[in-house]
């Protein structure tokens, strides 16, 4: 679904309406752990989530950069555009590297 | 998620949101099974009960699949019930062995505080909410897609003394809290009718 300015806005999956852009916070671990949190997920794309899944994994045991590991993650997921803005207190869609 | 004795930050695959081909469905998660560090894999249809029968006689083989790889398995709700039929298939998920993942608040109900996961379509705002929801048998939380970090931080520090942290959706798309109705898919994504 794009909006009047065909600006990509929503993706709809059957009855259930989700956003357009792909929530990633793999740049945003050390402050996620920082806080507290203590378990993390992933939700199944159209892509290598073995790979994803290892990304993670690595940057969770402090083995790889966020940074460099969200480089490597439009690599494996090509076409997606990323959002963080929610945890940043910004619009959703946006990503704040 | 809890901090294991380790305190090893967990890493769980959620359900498939998507309405793929059974067979492509049955091998992505035969992969996961094999290869993917993950701890947990949630299994189920989520988004519509129409959906429930391309998959649900392959459950039983997928999930013992990654539990014999050695992950666990957790069983997901609807995220919306609004009919009978779906309000049983709620009833059943409750009565079985398996660990239930809910997704709205009638499947916490129907748990009867029994230990269980609270999925990430609950909506968990607050302190407070995430305290009533482990006194009622949650003994785990992903928090919601929307919340700022500050509100993540204050969940966490009052759940720290708990055993139960909460767990944050780091890779998916944002699904709203509330389903509408609507009819085709307007992203198509490979794999997916």
């Amino acid at each position: 679904v794009t909006t009047l300015d065909e600006q990509r806005f929503l993706a709809l999956n059957g009855v259930q309406t989700m956003s357009s852009t792909v929530q990633c916070l793999l740049g945003d671990i050390p402050a996620l752990l920082a806080a507290g949190v203590s378990g993390f997920r992933l939700s199944p794309q159209v892509c290598d989530m073995v790979a994803v899944a290892k990304l993670f994994r690595e940057v969770l045991g402090s083995r790889l950069d966020g940074a460099e590991a969200v480089a490597r993650l439009r690599e494996l997921y090509v076409g997606a555009h990323f959002s963080n803005g929610f945890l940043h207190g910004l619009p959703g869609h946006m990503y704040r590297a | 998620m809890a901090i294991d004795e380790r305190g090893t930050p967990r890493l769980t695959l959620g359900p498939v949101l998507y309405l793929w081909e059974p067979e492509a469905w049955r091998d992505f998660h035969y992969r996961i099974a094999d290869e993917a560090d993950v701890d947990t894999v949630v299994l189920g249809e989520v988004v519509c009960s129409k959906r429930q029968h391309f998959h649900e006689d392959l459950i039983a083989g997928v999930a013992e699949r990654l539990q014999q790889a050695g992950k666990g398995v957790r069983l997901a709700s609807l995220a919306l019930v609004t009919l009978q039929r779906e309000m049983r298939a709620s009833h059943r998920l409750a009565a079985q062995p398996i660990e239930v993942e809910v997704s709205e608040l009638s499947a916490h109900a129907a748990m009867l505080s029994k230990p269980h996961a609270v999925g990430p379509l609950v909506n968990v705002y607050n302190a407070a909410t995430a305290r009533v929801l482990a006194l009622r048998g949650a003994t785990s939380i992903c928090l919601p897609p929307e919340l700022p970090l500050s509100s993540i931080a204050a969940i966490a520090s009052a759940r720290r003394r708990s055993p139960s942290p909460p767990a944050v959706l780091m890779l998916g798309s944002r699904a709203g809290p509330r389903i509408i109705a609507s009819s085709s898919a307007a992203r198509t994504p490979m794999g997916s009718k």
